[in-house]
């Protein structure tokens, strides 16, 4: 059993640098996409553990990612974690739509996000 | 009756006149006798039979006396053999002579007496037919003769035959004591009529009031007397109600005064003379120039002269001197008209109006300062009728507003002014008022004259007047306002998402050197590391309450209602505070009834509510105790925060709920707030239709209570 692969689908460079620095440190392997399209042809390539998914992207946004990956057999079953600086009832509320599996706002907590991560990622190994 | 009466009088004369013709034929007889031929007297007694046929069949008897005599002599003549002796010729003829000369004058006599007769027939019908009673005495005052109507004044079945010959003193026996007896003896001494009215009690028909009337009458007393009862009664009601119209003339608080066609005063009141300065007799004859100055007396003169020859009444108000103070007075001047409509004079009535005339002055005075403030209003305000929904009054804003002039808009109704798709909404805020005391209506779209919408708050009132609801409606163009609200909206929303990213950015990478991932840190270094992040955690939670409070302020959330059990949802809030709680070495105690508690209630937002007021308990208190308690009440749950910190002081407490009004200020208790909680947590009880207060002092502690709907209630958030 190798390292759990995530993948990081975010357009602010800064931010993705800072996540995959707490997660590698965590012991995930990190694939990191820095827009939407890139994003989902790694995901669909690679087929990661997990995908971290931030909303506010331009092109494509978030939910419409999240979708894509959702109604694709091939990788409806990575679990998909929202990350968002939006905190509203409707952004939340899109994202169970489109089939998010979890929503984190920012500014997060990283144990928080780290827990999270984790719960999905035992979970799904058998 | 009447004549039997009269046959019996008239045979009495008969035989009085028979009596005396048989003496005069006897003493004729008996004179020719003794000059012509002495002879028995005896012997001529069938002179008698004769005159008495004579005297029983008039015209008839004379020829029966005739043949009697004829008859009787030739028997004479026969018996006596003494035809040649003349002298019985002489004395047939004779006896023929005085026959006929008797029956002559037996006929006159009887005609005379049959004229007295049917006089005096006449004379007692007209006496009895006559309605006064006359009475006729005697000089002793018996009673000679009596009428009807003079009988009736005595008791019921008296006759004529009970009264006459009686002494008046029999017939009314008290007549004596009342001294009338002796009155009526001095009438008929002195022959001076005496007249009198007087009662007398009747039997059958009570009092009767008799107007008397005694005069001397051929020696005797006549007494008149006629009934006069009815007339005394209608002169007597006259009297009584002229007495009532001249007290209520009298009494009148207006002054009253009647004048002829010349404007000559016939009559005034006591209180208009008394202006006038004159008694009310000394009216009479007087002019208005006799008490007012010239021009006043020709303009009371001009309006008598208008009101006679129109023949119409007039209401006049004018100013009046009245005790040398100047008043108002209101005269109704009337044309008083005689039985055939013909006008006699004025009759005028003042009514002293300087109260009224004042407290209309006022009244406009009043009315024209509320209409000034009513229309510099710069909020529209309507006035409309409850019931048709029209509108009763609006101010020049409103007019402004919708784009009408003042005359358009008052024809207008509710309906007038509201886009016909909205309008179900504005009628049921309509419906709302009625039952509530006061409503703000929000965002109610309004249209204008030229047909374009703008949108207005419309605070409203309903106003009672003359017993009818009216709803006062302030409108406030809120067009501008809405536009910055969306705006504004955007704005927060927008700016916490783009404060949000970079201090995600910080937060996490400081957590990273914190968590030493990129490196060991000294001690320093982790020190100011660890401030930074606390402020950015600060500064999370102020962006965060930012946005919940401007979404509240701005309706834009919504409850999620189900039956919610509050004791197991305070168990859990406070079971997350119990590591912070036992670090600081403070108790925390839960009191709730042993039964659950239901409440109809978003458990998100009732969970926030605990959380804010512990968490605020928390950071204020020191030392003791935090208490989270809930109670059924009678229609909802009362729930209550109870910390023994540092509390707040009288001047804080009304700006406790106000936003970033950190009472207690940052530094002492409150450390790490954002002056928003408090708001938040107002905003969230009152969305669940409660109520939240706050009671505290300084040193002791503070208690935040809030209620809670139970069951299922108005959705009047939505």
């Amino acid at each position: 059993m190798g390292m759990k692969r995530i993948l990081i689908i975010d357009d602010e460079k800064e931010m993705v640098d800072l996540l995959q620095m707490r997660l590698e440190a965590a012991d995930y392997e990190i694939l990191v996409a820095y827009d939407s399209q890139e994003g989902l042809d790694k995901a669909r390539a690679e087929k990661p553990d997990l995908i971290l998914l931030d909303i506010m992207m331009p092109k494509m946004n978030g939910y419409q990612v999240c979708r894509e990956l959702k109604i694709d057999d091939g990788t409806k079953g990575i679990p998909v974690v929202m990350l968002t600086a939006k905190a509203q009832e409707s952004d939340k509320f899109w994202g169970t739509e489109v089939g998010a599996d979890a929503y984190v706002t920012k500014p997060f907590e990283a144990s928080e996000l780290l827990e999270k991560i984790r719960g999905f990622l035992e979970s799904t190994q058998k | 009756m009447r004549s039997d009466r009269l046959e019996q009088h008239s045979e009495k004369r008969r035989i009085i006149l028979m009596i005396v013709l048989v003496a005069v034929v006897c003493s004729l007889t008996v004179y020719f006798h003794t000059v012509l031929h002495i002879c028995s007297i005896v012997a001529h007694t069938y002179y008698i039979p004769i005159i008495l046929a004579v005297a029983w069949w008039k015209w008839k008897g004379l020829i029966v006396a005739i043949f009697l005599a004829v008859f009787l002599t030739l028997i004479h003549i026969f018996l006596r053999y003494d035809v040649a002796n003349i002298d019985y010729y002489i004395r047939a003829i004779m006896l023929v002579i005085i026959a006929g000369i008797a029956t002559h004058l037996y006929k006159r006599i009887a005609e005379a007496s049959q004229s007295l007769t049917e006089k005096e027939e006449r004379l007692h019908g007209f006496m009895d037919s006559a309605t006064d009673g006359f009475i006729i005495f005697d000089s002793e005052l018996n009673c000679a003769e009596i009428n009807r109507a003079g009988l009736s004044m005595f008791p019921p079945n008296t006759r004529k035959e009970d009264v006459i010959n009686k002494n008046l003193s029999e017939i009314t026996p008290d007549i004596k004591e009342a001294g009338r007896y002796d009155k009526y003896l001095e009438v008929i001494r002195t022959g001076n009529t005496f007249q009198i009215e007087d009662f007398v009690p009747h039997p059958k028909f009570g009092n009767l009031h008799l107007a008397v009337s005694a005069f001397k009458a051929d020696g005797g007393l006549g007494i008149v007397f006629s009934d006069i009862t009815e007339h005394k009664e209608a002169e007597e009601s006259l009297r009584k109600s002229e007495e009532k119209y001249r007290q209520l003339i009298q009494n009148i608080p207006q002054k009253i005064f009647i004048k002829d066609r010349n404007s000559a005063y016939l009559y005034c009141s006591k209180n208009l003379a008394k202006d006038y300065g004159i008694t009310p007799d000394e009216i009479v004859g007087k002019t208005d120039y006799d008490f007012f100055p010239k021009e006043l007396a020709d303009k009371y003169r001009l309006d008598d002269k208008r009101i006679i020859e129109a023949s119409k009444t007039e209401s006049i108000e004018e100013r009046y001197i009245q005790d040398g103070k100047d008043v108002w007075v209101n005269i109704v001047k009337a044309p008083v008209k005689d039985d055939d409509g013909n006008i006699t004079g004025i009759l005028g009535i003042f009514c002293d109006i300087t109260e009224r005339k004042e407290a209309e002055d006022a009244l406009k005075e009043s009315e024209q300062k509320f209409r000034a403030i009513f229309d510099s209003a710069t909020d529209g305000i309507i006035v409309t009728d409850q019931k048709n929904k029209k509108f009763y009054a609006g101010n020049k804003e409103i007019c402004r507003m919708l784009g009408y002039s003042q005359k358009e808009f008052s024809k207008l109704e509710v309906d007038d002014i509201h886009p016909k798709e909205s309008l179900p909404h504005v009628i049921k805020q309509f419906e709302r008022q009625a039952r509530e005391e006061h409503i703000l209506a929000e965002d109610i779209p309004v249209l204008k004259k030229d047909g374009s919408v703008f949108y207005a708050d419309i605070n409203s009132s309903s106003i009672t007047m003359d017993g009818h609801t009216y709803l006062m409606g302030i409108f406030r163009d809120v067009t501008e306002r809405k536009k910055l609200d969306e705006l504004k909206d955007e704005f927060v929303s927008t700016v916490s998402h783009e404060l949000r990213t970079p201090l995600a950015v910080i937060k996490e990478g400081i957590s990273l050197m914190l968590d030493e991932i990129p490196g060991k840190l000294n001690k320093k270094q982790e020190r100011l590391l660890n401030m930074a992040d606390n402020n950015i955690g600060r500064l999370a939670r102020i962006i965060s309450d930012l946005l919940d409070i401007s979404k509240i302020e701005a309706g834009m959330v919504t409850l999620k209602r189900k039956a919610i059990d509050l004791t197991d949802l305070m168990q859990e809030v406070s079971s997350t505070f119990m590591s912070q709680i036992r670090e600081k070495g403070l108790k925390l105690e839960i009191s709730v009834p042993k039964t659950p508690l239901s409440v109809y209630a978003d458990t998100d937002k009732i969970i926030q509510i605990f959380t804010n007021l512990i968490g605020n308990s928390l950071k204020s208190t020191e030392k003791g105790q935090i208490e989270i308690c809930a109670r059924e009440m009678e229609d909802e749950i009362e729930c209550s925060v109870t910390d023994t910190g540092e509390g707040f002081s009288k001047n804080d407490i009304p700006h406790i709920f106000d936003k970033f009004q950190k009472a207690g200020h940052a530094g002492r208790g409150v450390k790490n707030g954002t002056g928003l909680g408090l708001p938040i947590t107002k905003g969230l009880v009152e969305m669940h239709g409660g109520r939240i207060w706050i009671e505290s002092e300084v040193g002791k502690g503070t208690k935040v209570l809030f209620t809670l709907p139970k069951g299922k209630p108005d959705n009047s958030q939505l």
